[in-house]
């Protein structure tokens, strides 16, 4: 896969490769205790029975592996999970606008989660306890994967998923989602509407490593397996006919992508509430640098949407201390203007 | 061995797109495929290829139902250039020639950049091999994807006999770029043995460069057979529907050369117009 990376992509790999290790290791050392990247090698490494120069105590090894080290972990797999969607989706649709959201992952996560949080009392309440706690990113996923299969099934017939109308559908879809999600809200009390609207703003300030087992497998298998896709992805350039004469089976390739896509987005979703803006923004960013070839886009990516996300989450948990600010208001304050500026800028030759 | 449909129909909502035809394209030979629009040159060319099914009838491809072989053998055996594509993303021209190598999964890239090298000089891009693929003319960009399915049964597949089939290659493409397109296709089909079917438009390129003729009218296969024995005046005028002039070809022996249009009417009053004279006359210059 990586041999037919050009000379040019692959340092630029390597380059975003560096830049995450050197941004996760910052956000490991920066908050209210403040710890520098050289203890924050050290804790880590000293499981490994690894001795470093720099000296740290129990109390700065504890903030680092028990509240820092999960969210950044979260913070790494949800970007690159958002990201290398967003890159999958925008090969898959021919359109360097498409985003997972298109396919109805988001909103019908949203519902999913709406729904517990609003009926939660009375609808779920028999549920044991232990599951109730796990209800709303339960529910999120739920609902990402039943939104996702309505529109496949949708822009199916006679076994062969059309595109075009497979994005009619999720725009469908999602509006219906969105209307469910707005009665919900309507119908919501004060305090429900303080959870959901911190929801729907996303954060990934509920990450603990017991939150993780459950999402970090989706998410992990499309970050690691969606890249394996990058060839038939470049061919589906060309046209989906164009790809099945090149020999690719292209409505088996659509099936593997967007369940892979539900599942991942679904998860992250469902730990972190809605992050706008990361799945459209990072694919584009890397484009221009890297060009179009999915054997470069999808690992960058992955890449350099986990190293934003962690930025973003430093600045969402520092700029107003002691308070937090949801994550989705920063990068969609960011990634806005940002994605404005591309459009205008570049906008010849790039194939908009 | 050959690539070949049997008795193929094709119906869609009542009507019937294409009616029992039946047509094989052998190994290094150049077969045109002619017919007014609308004829089912392109239906034809979706049945052989598998994009469509048939109604009725089977394609098969070196001896074996198409549906028999897998996707990866078909693509190894046979490479199709649609009219367009659709690319709108900035690939390198190396990397969109590349991707016709993805069939044979040789995992071995430097045997792929020896076909994409290959390739891209059977095509005449060698030049424009970094060159961003959006910046290309149209005609460059025909090339390119000339370039590309011709790597892509460059290799033999497996030993069969490999066969290319063109939908319009050249209609979108000045005079030169035409005859340069059909020239590879040609050169092509005799150096490693590969069957082409090209559909096109243009009866005098269609005299100059194919082996065989297949007309096409109305869904229905009306002639098929050497260039030269198809090439009948009175039916091309039926088929197309325009008076037909044939001569022989001034410079090559054994070839001929069709004026379309009634010419004599317009000689008459001295004062040629009309886009179909001038089609002619610039058909006889080239």
């Amino acid at each position: 896969m990586l041999a037919r990376l050009k000379p040019r992509a692959a340092f630029g790999l390597f380059l975003l490769f560096v830049a995450l290790f050197m941004v996760a290791l910052m956000a490991l050392g920066i908050g209210p205790v403040m710890i520098s990247p050289g203890q924050v090698l050290a804790i880590l490494l000293e499981p490994l029975g690894i001795g470093l120069p720099w000296q740290f105590d129990a109390g700065q090894a504890a903030v680092v592996m028990q509240i820092r080290a999960p969210r950044i972990v979260m913070a790494i797999l949800v970007g690159a999970a958002l990201a290398v969607s967003g890159a999958a989706m925008q090969g898959l649709f021919r359109n360097p606008l498409a985003d997972p959201a298109l396919i109805g992952v988001s909103a019908g996560g949203a519902l999913g989660a709406v729904s517990v949080i609003v009926l939660g009392a009375g609808v779920f309440s028999f549920f044991d306890p232990l599951v109730s706690g796990g209800a709303v990113p339960l529910a999120a996923f739920t609902g990402s994967l039943i939104a996702t299969l309505v529109v496949k099934r949708l822009a199916t017939a006679e076994g062969r998923t059309d595109v075009a109308t497979l994005l009619l559908a999720g725009i469908a879809i999602q509006a219906i989602a969105m209307a469910g999600t707005g009665l919900l809200t309507f119908l919501a009390d004060d305090e429900q509407l303080r959870t959901l609207t911190f929801w729907t703003m996303g954060s990934l300030g509920g990450a603990t490593w017991q939150s993780l087992v459950f999402a970090a497998p989706l998410m992990l298998l499309a970050i690691v397996a969606i890249p394996f896709t990058a060839r038939a992805l470049n061919a589906m350039l060309l046209g989906e006919a164009e790809a099945g004469h090149l020999g690719f089976d292209t409505e088996r390739l659509k099936l593997i992508l967007i369940l892979m896509v539900a599942g991942a987005v679904g998860a992250a979703v469902a730990v972190s509430g809605i992050i706008g803006f990361v799945g459209l923004v990072v694919p584009h960013l890397l484009r221009l640098t890297l060009g179009p070839d999915h054997h470069a886009l999808l690992p960058g990516s992955a890449l350099l949407g986990a190293t934003l996300l962690l930025l973003a989450d430093l600045l969402a948990r520092t700029v107003v201390v002691p308070a937090e600010l949801p994550i989705g208001i920063i990068t969609a304050l960011v990634g806005g203007p940002f994605f404005i500026w591309l459009l205008t800028s570049r906008r010849r030759g790039m194939g908009l | 061995m050959n690539l070949c449909g049997n008795r193929l129909s094709y119906r869609i909502d009542g009507k019937t797109l294409l009616d029992d035809v039946s047509l094989g394209l052998a190994p290094g030979e150049l077969l045109a495929v002619l017919g007014p629009n609308g004829a089912g040159k392109t239906t034809l060319l979706k049945l052989l290829c598998g994009d469509l099914r048939p109604t009725s009838g089977e394609v098969l491809l070196n001896r074996r139902r198409l549906r028999k072989w897998s996707r990866l053998d078909i693509a190894r055996q046979r490479a199709v250039l649609p009219q367009q594509s659709s690319l709108s993303f900035p690939f390198d021209v190396r990397q969109v020639v590349d991707m016709g190598c993805a069939a044979h999964r040789r995992h071995i890239p430097a045997r792929d950049a020896e076909i994409v090298d290959a390739a891209m000089r059977a095509a005449d891009v060698t030049h424009l091999a970094e060159r961003n693929f959006l910046a290309l003319s149209g005609g460059e960009r025909q090339r390119v994807h000339l370039a590309r399915v011709l790597a892509q049964i460059w290799d033999d597949g497996n030993g069969n006999p490999r066969y290319l089939l063109l939908d319009e290659p050249t209609s979108a493409l000045d005079l030169a770029h035409k005859h340069q397109v059909l020239a590879i296709a040609r050169d092509r089909a005799k150096s490693a043995n590969i069957g082409v079917l090209a559909i096109l438009h243009d009866l005098n390129l269609a005299s100059v460069y194919a082996d065989r003729l297949a007309l096409i009218q109305d869904g229905r296969l009306v002639a098929c057979g050497e260039t030269d024995s198809v090439l009948d005046a009175t039916m091309l005028a039926s088929i197309f529907g325009v008076p037909m002039h044939i001569a022989p070809h001034p410079l090559i022996v054994g070839r001929k050369m069709i004026v379309s249009g009634s010419v004599a009417a317009d000689a008459s009053d001295g004062k040629p117009s009309g886009d179909h004279i001038k089609e002619g006359r610039c058909r006889v210059m080239a």
